[in-house]
């Protein structure tokens, strides 16, 4: 059997006296597209900073790739191929689009702790941040700061920066939070147009966007994995139509 | 035995003038987040005015009474005219507050002249009481007694009053008690200033004691740093334990190896950091 | 000749340091001997100042003892100076591995904590060195301080260092040495990197960047710049006592880089001239210095807590946008 893209065996994670993740496991194959689905507290960024390295479990594993990574650093797992971006956008303020981008691609380079050469002259680094500058187009251009883009463009940045160094796992934490229609038109074709054999977990509120983008859905409600199912299956069960889409609706 | 019996004594009212300094810092950086390096400042002006007053009445308890007074109004000004401006920049905190210090210090020098002075403790104190063989200065004996009190009077308030809940609270989330209606900047302020005025009182005892000299308002507030470090910032258990701790390692250290006088402070202190940054008592 | 206009801004940038580094040079020559050593004074704690904004200004990590590094620095080479040898590159050389190493050790522990913990872990550790300066009589001279150090033998023909105007041209190198390396450094990708932790050490850790070395190396390479500092402090002083390892020393270098301007590169040098100068001033006044100092501090808080270059900066663009 090969091993999963990302496997979650059994974790939780403790706060004081919460359980803000009791007991999940997930196994996610590689090139899969799933979406973590739940209400507000259901867990599921915790999920997350634990798959990513923010936050260690517990008790429980998480394994990418079949390697047990629950007391890695993030740094480490970023190595190992993983990618992130957060919920609540997470960029450099004080720099331009360039120098983010910058910072993204050279991450995982050997130049990273160049101390001598100018960051500005290293032309492989640079050809890689035009080529997704290139892709991704910011209207308001390369050298614009940071803190004075628009919050739709600030979330694409957000998104052109996880996949600057073309991830074998990617992890995004609502990408269309707060964007327009437009807007999340364009970040679902971007999450579609990912390679194939990169694995994505999205956790994600708005179902439309939920259901362009994955084909599996796995539902999290009060710390504890509910079930795991198809479009069709998600929407024919009763007790998460209870739970997630609420009675009222 | 006599030696030992000596150096507890000296080791507990150390401890509790410790206290008293302490408190007051440990409970202001929980509740409003300062770094007050001027808290040591508050001790060295309670000791000068203490001995401005004792100079001129002989009185030692209006001494106590005015020094605190004087030192909880500068305490007030303080903390509303800059220390508030600076909020939540920790670092402008520190150098903003030693700003303050090196200005009263110097202030002081030139007001009271840079000879160390004692200040004349009341006839009652003097002299040692005989037990079992053993002397024991009333002085010492009186401040450790006044320690205690001063303690469990501060735990009474906050754990018995209604300023206290609210206090509570507040280090806790200032916000919610900001939500809840009280006037949060208000309760800053009393308890800055009840704070200080603390200092100042210990100002006028440890004088007694120790002398109030240049210099000692730089000494002090390390010590209470140390002790506030060590039991937990913002907690008023913390700053008890603390106290007792620093107290007697000062004590004892100096006594048993004077060699390393200078490290019975730091090295405790940097050592509660790396192994438990938050302090005995303190959240992490 | 082509206009200045069509040359290269490096170029440009490059010239117009050569012409500054000579004149000043060549004001050593013009100037007396007291406004000579003033000048000295300034060029130290810019070094000084240099070293810590990398910490400060650069990645954020506010440390209250950058005086222990520069001490360290200044004894080491004190020592090398009076036991074994009068050769200046020995005892710069022992003096900034010297500082290193204690900045690693310190860094090792002052780097477990994180915000205002690593404020007051820095001045602790800063104190016990101070302690150590003044407690080990035998190796440091305790609060005598070690005297008697005469100048440094550099080797080199033509200059001669026993003048003051001849050291101040070596401590006018030292600082432009200090300033080229340090700009080299902020802008390599190492510069960079923690400028990214400065402003958001999460998602540096999540692109891949292990964030703690950066931290670490960072403290390790301005704990070297102190050193180097002290090395031109004791050979010009001749002395050194617990005194420069304290609080007070470590306390105004930070207010030097704060007043300059955290995270610039010539607002250390600003910082460190005007408080230097500051002091000779007022102290030519009155006895109230430390008064003037520590409303310096307040001021300064309250109305420029950016720093100069920043706030001078902010104006300009104002003006052009306006």
């Amino acid at each position: 059997m090969s091993a999963q893209a990302v496997d979650v065996d059994n974790v939780v994670m403790q706060f004081g006296g919460l359980r803000a993740v009791d007991g999940v496991s997930l196994r996610v194959g590689v090139g899969e597209r799933r979406v973590l689905l739940g209400p507000n507290g259901a867990g599921k960024t915790t999920l997350f900073n634990m798959i990513g390295g923010q936050l260690q479990p517990t008790s429980g594993a998480v394994r990418l790739f079949g390697q047990d990574v629950s007391r890695q650093n993030p740094y480490r797992r970023a190595h190992d191929g993983l990618a992130r971006t957060f919920q609540i956008t997470s960029l450099f303020p004080d720099m331009t689009v360039g120098e983010n981008l910058h910072l993204a691609v050279r991450a995982l380079s050997a130049s990273r702790f160049g101390m001598i050469r100018p960051a500005s002259q290293y032309p492989r680094i640079a050809e890689r941040v035009a080529d997704v500058l290139a892709e991704w187009r910011f209207p308001a251009g390369a050298d614009t700061l940071v803190s004075n883009l628009s919050y739709g463009d600030q979330r694409k940045l957000e998104l052109a920066m996880a996949v600057a160094n073309r991830p074998r796992i990617l992890l995004l934490d609502e990408p269309t939070s707060g964007l327009s229609a437009t807007e999340t038109e364009s970040v679902v074709g971007l999450i579609k147009g990912l390679p194939e054999d990169v694995t994505v977990i999205v956790v994600e509120h708005d179902m439309d966007v939920a259901f362009a983008v994955a084909d599996l859905f796995t539902i999290l409600h009060n710390g504890r994995l509910v079930t795991t199912g198809t479009a069709a299956e998600v929407q024919a069960n009763e007790d998460i139509q209870r739970i997630y889409f609420g009675e009222g609706e | 035995m006599a030696f030992y019996t000596i150096q507890i004594l000296n080791g507990l009212s150390l401890a509790m003038l410790l206290f008293l300094i302490a408190s007051g810092l440990s409970v202001i950086f929980g509740l409003m987040r300062i770094i007050n390096l001027a808290h040591g400042s508050f001790y060295l002006l309670g000791g000068y005015f203490g001995l401005s007053v004792l100079n001129q009445t002989g009185n030692f308890w209006l001494a106590i009474l005015v020094a605190a007074a004087i030192v909880a109004a500068i305490g007030m000004v303080l903390q509303r005219v800059l220390l508030e401006r600076v909020h939540g920049n920790e670092l402008g905190q520190v150098l903003m507050s030693f700003g303050v210090l090196l200005v009263i210090s110097d202030l002081a020098l030139w007001f009271w002249g840079g000879l160390p002075q004692t200040l004349d403790r009341p006839d009652f104190l003097d002299g040692a009481l005989r037990f079992a063989g053993l002397f024991f200065p009333k002085y010492r004996v009186a401040l450790i007694v006044c320690g205690f009190a001063v303690a469990l009077a501060i735990w009474l308030i906050i754990e018995r009053t209604r300023i206290g809940a609210v206090i509570r609270a507040g280090v806790d989330d200032a916000e919610m008690v900001r939500a809840i209606g009280f006037d949060i900047k208000m309760v800053f302020l009393l308890v800055f200033g009840a704070g200080a005025a603390l200092a100042g009182a210990a100002g006028v005892l440890g004088g007694a004691m120790l002398g109030i000299y240049p210099g000692a308002d730089f000494e002090v507030v390390l010590q209470a740093f140390a002790v506030v470090v060590i039991g937990g910032l913002g907690s008023l258990r913390g700053a008890f334990v603390g106290s007792l701790l620093i107290g007697f390692s000062d004590t004892i250290g100096k006594a048993l190896l004077p060699e390393f006088a200078m490290f019975t402070i730091f090295v405790p202190m940097v050592a509660m950091l790396v192994i438990r940054p938050e302090g005995l008592f303190g959240r992490a | 000749m082509r206009e200045i206009s069509q040359m290269k801004p490096s170029l440009v940038a490059g010239a117009l340091a050569v012409a500054a580094f000579a004149a000043a040079a060549a004001l050593g020559g013009l100037l007396s001997s007291y406004s000579t050593g003033l000048l000295i004074d300034c060029l130290i704690f810019s070094v000084l100042a240099l070293g810590l904004n990398l910490l400060l200004g650069q990645t954020g990590l506010p440390s209250l003892g950058h005086a222990a590094y520069f001490g360290v620095g200044a004894y080491t080479a004190g020592l090398v100076m009076l036991h074994v040898s009068d050769s200046f590159w020995w005892g710069a050389a022992a003096a900034i591995a010297t500082s290193m190493a204690v900045g690693a050790a310190y860094g090792l522990l002052a780097l477990r904590t994180s915000g205002v913990y690593f404020l007051i872990i820095t001045l602790a550790l800063g104190q016990i060195t101070f302690a150590i300066a003044f407690s080990w009589r035998s190796l440091t001279g305790g609060d005598d301080g070690l005297r008697g150090i005469g100048r440094p033998d550099l080797g080199l023909p033509g200059l001669n260092v026993d003048t003051t105007a001849g050291y101040y041209l070596l401590a006018l190198t030292a600082a432009a040495a200090a300033l080229l390396l340090m700009r080299l450094i902020v802008r390599s990708p190492f510069g960079e990197a923690l400028r990214g932790i400065h402003q958001n050490s999460d998602r540096m850790a999540a692109l891949g960047y292990n964030v703690w070395l950066y931290k670490f190396l960072a403290f390790v390479i301005s704990a070297g710049f102190a050193g180097w500092a002290g090395v031109i402090f004791v050979y010009y002083k001749g002395f050194i006592s617990p005194e420069a390892v304290g609080i007070v020393v470590s306390a105004e270098v930070t207010l030097m880089v704060i007043v300059g301007g955290a995270g610039t590169l010539i607002g250390p040098f600003l910082g460190a001239f005007l408080v230097v100068f500051m002091s000779h001033v007022v102290s030519g006044y009155t006895d109230r210095w430390l008064t003037v100092l520590g409303l310096l501090y307040i001021c300064v808080m309250l109305f420029a807590p950016k720093g100069i270059v920043t706030l001078v900066g902010d104006a300009w663009r104002a003006r052009r946008s306006a």
